[in-house]
C-alpha cells in the first residue's frame, strides 16, 4: 500500500449542509475502494492564489489516506465529475507502509496536541 | 561618445548572496508545498523562483524547493505569476 495525500478546493459558496456532504462522499469512497483514511485535515476558506473558475476564495481539505494505485485514479476521476470541486492534486507521499502504523502515530500526535493545549489553558 | 560598460556592470552586482544552505544549516526546516508562506519567501514579488545563485540554497534542496514551489502553484497557494495584478495598479495612477 502507498501513502497518498490529495489536497482538493471545494466551491466556497456553498452551505454547511452540502459543503460536509460533499466532503464525506470522498472519505467514503476511499473506504468503499479498501483504502484507509489516516486524517482528514480541513482549512477552511483561503484566498486563493490566482482565480480559479472565477471564484477567487475557496474552501480547502488535505485527504491523507493509504492504498493501492487504483485508488487514486478512481479518485480522481469523481473529483473530476463533481462540479463542487474547482481543483485537486494528489501527492504519492511514501511507498510500502502499513496504514495501521500511520494511524496509531497519527493518534500519538493528536494526543501530544491535546496535552499541550491542556496545559497551554492552565497556564491561563 | 563611448559608453561606459565597467560602471553598468558594477550596479548591477547589489544582490546579496546568502552563501550557506538555510535547509542544510537547519534540519528542522522542512520543505512542505502546502506551508505556501515559507516558499513564498523563496519567490520573487512576481512568483517567479530565486535562483539558487542567490538563495544560496544546495542543488538538492533547491531542487525540493522548486518542485514545492511549483505543486503550490499548482493548487491556488503560490501565484503563478502576479502581473494582472500590477497592470490593474497601473491603470489607477
Amino acid at each position: 500500500m502507498n501513502h497518498y495525500e490529495t489536497i482538493y478546493i471545494v466551491n466556497p459558496t456553498l452551505d454547511d449542509d452540502s459543503l460536509s456532504e460533499a466532503i464525506t462522499k470522498f472519505s467514503d469512497l476511499i473506504e468503499k475502494l479498501k483504502g484507509s483514511i489516516v486524517k482528514v485535515n480541513e482549512w477552511g476558506k483561503r484566498k486563493l492564489a490566482y482565480e480559479v473558475k472565477r471564484f477567487d476564495k475557496g474552501y480547502y481539505v488535505v485527504l491523507d489516506f493509504c492504498g493501492l494505485p487504483k485508488i487514486v485514479t478512481e479518485l480522481e476521476r469523481n473529483l473530476k465529475l463533481d462540479d463542487r470541486i474547482l481543483k485537486y492534486l494528489t501527492v504519492k507521499i511514501d511507498e510500502n507502509v502499513d496504514p495501521k502504523n500511520l494511524l496509531s502515530e497519527e493518534q500519538k500526535e493528536d494526543k501530544i496536541d491535546e496535552s499541550h493545549n491542556e496545559q497551554v489553558e492552565e497556564k491561563r | 561618445m563611448t559608453y561606459d560598460d565597467t560602471f553598468d556592470d558594477k550596479r548591477k552586482r547589489v544582490f546579496i548572496k546568502h552563501k550557506i544552505c538555510r535547509f542544510c544549516a537547519d534540519s528542522s526546516l522542512k520543505i512542505d508545498y502546502k506551508d505556501s508562506k515559507n516558499l513564498a519567501a523563496f519567490t520573487t514579488e512576481r512568483g517567479k523562483i530565486i535562483p539558487r545563485r542567490i538563495s544560496g540554497n544546495c542543488a538538492k534542496h533547491q531542487r525540493l524547493l522548486a518542485l514545492a514551489i511549483k505543486r503550490a502553484r499548482n493548487i491556488a497557494l503560490l501565484p503563478f505569476t502576479t502581473a494582472k495584478i500590477k497592470t490593474k495598479e497601473y491603470r489607477e495612477f
